[in-house]
């Protein structure tokens, strides 16, 4: 009787040392366990959330699409215009063409859709036996993911933008003004563009691209729009950034080989 | 009994599978509750202490399969919230309004205790607290409606 009064701390220590054993693993054991959960254990689950997401997200995304189609057209007819003057300049000045990427290369996240803000980085299904490597920028349709920080035979670690570690290079795509992406607490609501001089010229609504100053993203890459500012301290202004990737929904991305 | 422990971890299933695929739904301004969380602190209230560990260690091993980059620190927080709320909860009202809020917030903020200390630095998310706080109380006192006649059945067989 005397013994048994002990046994709840007995399990107890017993179950913390198993939790501290699994916080101590390596990466890539944890990472192992994770893709066989996913795609053993939680194989059935999977399939019917993404039909059950496909279903009634389906007929938004077609709506949604049409209107990006028309912009996208819109937008097309534009660059054409742009392309053909660009060129124009460019044997002007004897340019020669520089291609801002090898090849794109289409991901599907490991595991399941299920809350990724918490953890700051998400797995794919591609790795060094399909060309991807450190570094490399990994976007969706929308916008601006993450790049890859760590690559395995077949899968990857995307650091998404939102980790707390991430800090992106970006322009105001009208004004040309330079700032530094974060966000606080991996929260897609809290992204701010640091480093902007008090004076800098942004406007709620301006799209924010990637500069290509950090090396890892070509220029141009759509990150998202300003939302709101306001004066910072004396020196610098407070920005606030809404991405323009949706981070709840991140089951395919592309891989961008440079 | 055997039947009350079986229903339990059907249950646990259901709530991860809920947290996993909805919590995101209702999400207000960034706070979202913690529904697993709910489940532990009812199980230890209800169960002994070792099924409500084992409760705790299951519900941290599953959402550590979930999210690698944390594997293993829900399981020690998990386990370690079910022993001190089965510990503690002794003689108290359990069915009280202010006990279970009480219980929650203080579970909210121990875990995220847990968390701030092994994985992210000083971060208590006191939103998450106060949202499961407010919906949380309801449910587990729906829970008690729901379950202790078919729980009190199964023990008398």
């Amino acid at each position: 009787m005397r013994n048994k009064k002990f046994i709840p701390e007995i399990l107890l220590i017993i179950y913390l040392i198993a939790g501290i054993g699994f916080y101590i693993l390596p990466h890539n054991a944890k990472i192992g366990m994770n893709k066989f959960f996913s795609d053993v254990i939680l194989f059935p689950y999977t399939k019917v959330y993404s039909i059950f997401n496909h279903f009634f997200l389906l007929q938004r995304e077609n709506e949604l699409l049409k209107t990006e189609v028309i912009k996208l057209n819109y937008e097309i007819g534009k660059m054409i215009e742009y392309q053909i003057e660009n060129q124009r300049l460019k044997q002007l000045l004897n340019f020669q063409e520089i291609k801002d990427y090898k090849e794109i290369v289409f991901a599907r996240t490991v595991g399941i859709s299920g809350d990724i803000r918490e953890y700051g980085n998400l797995i794919i299904d591609k790795g060094k036996n399909h060309g991807i490597e450190e570094n490399l920028p990994v976007i969706n349709y929308e916008g601006v993911i993450g790049k890859i920080i760590q690559v395995f035979n077949e899968t990857s670690v995307v650091q998404l933008i939102l980790d707390k570690d991430s800090r992106l290079s970006c322009i105001n795509q009208r004004s040309r003004q330079i700032g530094i992406l974060e966000f606080k607490d991996n929260n897609p609501d809290r992204g701010y563009l640091n480093y902007v001089p008090r004076s800098a010229d942004m406007q709620k609504g301006d799209k924010i691209i990637t500069s290509n100053l950090g090396g890892v993203f070509p220029r141009g890459l759509l990150v998202g729009t300003v939302e709101e500012t306001n004066a910072g301290n004396d020196l610098l202004m407070n920005v606030k950034i809404q991405p323009a990737a949706d981070f709840s929904h991140t089951e395919e991305v592309f891989v961008i080989i440079r | 009994m055997k039947k009350k422990y079986i229903l339990r971890i059907i249950l646990l299933l259901i709530v991860f599978f809920l947290q996993l695929s909805f919590r995101h739904l209702i999400e207000i301004q960034g706070a979202k509750p913690d529904l697993i969380i709910l489940f532990l602190i009812y199980t230890a209230f209800r169960d002994d202490p070792y099924f409500a560990m084992s409760m705790g260690f299951l519900s941290g091993l599953l959402l550590g399969m979930v999210g690698p980059n944390i594997m293993g620190i829900d399981v020690i927080s998990k386990v370690l919230l079910t022993y001190l709320v089965s510990k503690t909860h002794e003689n108290l009202h359990k069915h009280n309004t202010i006990v279970i809020v009480i219980y929650i917030a203080a579970a909210m903020l121990f875990n995220d205790l847990v968390f701030s200390l092994l994985h992210y630095g000083i971060k208590i998310k006191l939103m998450n607290a106060l949202y499961t706080v407010i919906i949380g109380t309801p449910i587990i006192k729906l829970m008690y409606y729901i379950f202790q006649e078919s729980d009190q059945a199964i023990e008398d067989r």
